[in-house]
């Protein structure tokens, strides 16, 4: 299926699901962090050269810190999140989705050298429309994967209503649809709820605006509210 | 059992789990511990098993999707690492680090013969032809190069006199850290860039001793080097190792998958750049603060960089032998 979704085989014995983040949305999060790289080294080197030798000798220590280490220390020790990719909702994990540590970190920043070649990171676009996960080569060789901290919930509550056994045989099948229909009433449009429900009109039996009422009442009784 | 009440029996135990979850997420801890820590797998096991349950049954999406943020959040609690770092440590430098280097001694040597046989062969040509500098070095780099080690400049090794111990020391941090994690990243391109880091930098280097040598001051650029070259150069030479490594991981990865041999390949290396890391710090500190000692008599100079040599040869042979690694191999 064309999605974004992996999915974990758990020693449990149960499939979890995670969402992975696409390029664009590394990309901006890459962005905001180089900002933030560039706007601390900036600031360093604003006071820095008044020292000197010394101040000098401080600022190239300072620069080689903040260019190498900043992905490392926010990605193993701040829950895979650098500030780039918390504004995006985004954080790094091993595959087997269990939280980066430093090896991983490492090895994984230490590669965006290779990603970043020829320009602009091509090799890394490259290697994360490669391959199922989105990883680009530092990923590839660390065994991680970047996804969304709280995958899209397309469901909301199911509106109250009295509950009355469907008419028809439903199957699990049709169970389900109906079920995730009364979720997303709240999330899309009136008219097209309405628009929706029509549909049914023939098979329900009824007029075209009793259908919403008719699948709310089939959806409260099928999820057991009665 | 219809999803209402699957629900309601087991909403109180979701919502246990959940505070314990947040409590043993955050490392302020202000409240009372929601269970005891060895309750936890055992309610984590029942909160998958209801997830299992949710999704044969086909219950709603927005059940299944709040049991399974709580099986993710629960299952990267479970199984992640907690490290002691002190310990860690000393069991890396003196086990970890020089038998990993032992167990890829072949991919070694070969990273020190692309590094130190162009060396060489260069410091030889150099020396008997000096216009051969000009064809891996522009006339600004050479007429520096002359200028830090000839007999007119106050302090070795040092472009401006004026600059200073620390200014240096955080130079070399920065340039030559820099171009090991660059050797070894380049290992990724199937070796061939490692390859070529080893040996641009082995015939660079040999062209500029090979020059000073030609020049008449081979006793400071000799006495200037020697302390910290043990150092640096077998560096340079593991993280070349280590590019290598990843290189050859893909080239040929034996019986398992590719992927799967990039990844183990990555993980050995990754022991091998840190060692290489804490060395080219070492190096970076003697290169700063010793070697650029003006001596009467150099012979101090050259015994502690032989014994240097001499130590490290002695430290990556035999260190950690026979004992077991962090990881128990």
């Amino acid at each position: 299926m064309l999605d974004n979704i992996k999915t974990i085989q758990t020693p449990e014995g149960v499939t979890l699901h995670l969402s992975l983040a696409g390029p664009v949305t590394r990309f901006i999060a890459w962005s905001i962090d180089f900002g933030i790289k560039i706007g601390i080294l900036f600031s360093f080197a604003m006071f820095l050269p008044l020292f000197g030798g010394f101040g000098q000798g401080v600022l190239a220590i300072i620069f080689f810190i903040v260019w190498e280490f900043y992905g490392i220390y926010y990605e193993a020790r701040r829950g895979g999140m650098t500030p780039g990719k918390k504004a995006m909702g985004i954080k790094v994990v091993y595959d087997n989705g269990t939280p980066v540590d430093l090896s991983g970190a490492f090895a994984r920043n230490l590669l965006r050298a290779v990603d970043m070649l020829p320009f602009c990171y091509s090799f890394g676009l490259i290697a994360m429309l490669s391959n199922k996960s989105y990883k680009r080569l530092g990923d590839l060789a660390a065994g991680t994967i970047v996804v969304y901290c709280q995958s899209a919930n397309v469901a909301g509550q199911i509106p109250v209503m009295a509950a009355h056994a469907p008419a028809l045989l439903l199957t699990p099948d049709e169970q389900c649809a109906v079920v995730d229909f009364a979720e997303r009433t709240s999330l899309l449009s009136q008219e097209r709820v309405f628009e929706i429900a029509a549909v049914l009109a023939p098979v329900l039996k009824v007029e075209e605006q009793q259908c919403v009422p008719q699948l709310l009442g089939y959806a409260n009784w099928i999820v057991g509210k009665r | 059992m219809s999803q209402e009440t699957f629900i309601q029996t087991h909403n109180d135990l979701w919502n246990l789990l959940n505070e314990q979850i947040r409590f043993l997420a955050t490392k302020k801890r202000n409240t009372p511990e929601p269970m005891r820590l060895d309750e936890f797998p055992y309610l984590f096991r029942q909160a998958c098993h209801h997830l299992a349950l949710a999704k044969d049954r086909h219950y709603s999406s927005q059940l299944i999707h709040r049991l399974n943020e709580l099986a993710l959040q629960g299952h990267a609690i479970l199984y992640r690492k907690r490290i002691l770092w002190p310990q860690r440590f000393l069991v890396f430098v003196f086990i970890d680090f020089p038998s990993k280097l032992r167990e890829n001694s072949g991919m070694f040597f070969l990273a020190a013969a692309l590094l130190f046989v162009p060396m060489g062969i260069m410091l030889y040509a150099v020396n008997a032809s000096p216009d051969l500098v000009y064809s891996v070095l522009d006339e600004s780099q050479v007429r520096d190069f002359d200028a830090m080690y000839s007999k007119e400049s106050k302090s070795l090794g040092r472009i401006r006199d004026s600059a200073s111990d620390f200014q240096m020391f955080g130079h070399y941090i920065y340039n030559n850290i820099s171009i090991a994690f660059r050797v070894f990243a380049a290992g990724m391109l199937l070796g061939v860039g490692s390859m070529f880091f080893l040996v641009l930098n082995g015939v660079v280097m040999g062209a500029v001793v090979g020059f000073v040598i030609y020049s008449g001051n081979q006793e400071r650029i000799l006495s200037f080097v020697v302390g910290h070259s043990a150092f640096e150069l077998l560096a340079i030479a593991i993280s070349g190792c280590a590019g290598l490594m990843l290189g050859w991981s893909i080239i040929n990865p034996g019986s398992v998958s590719r992927i799967d041999a990039l990844k183990s390949a990555a993980n050995n290396a990754m022991t091998l750049v840190y060692g290489v890391f804490v060395m080219l710090l070492i190096a970076a500190f003697i290169e700063a603060f010793w070697s650029s000692i003006s001596m009467q008599d150099n012979t101090i100079k050259y015994i502690v960089g032989g014994s240097l040599w001499l130590i490290l040869a002695l430290y990556f042979s035999f260190s950690g032998r026979g004992y077991r690694g962090y990881h128990g191999h």
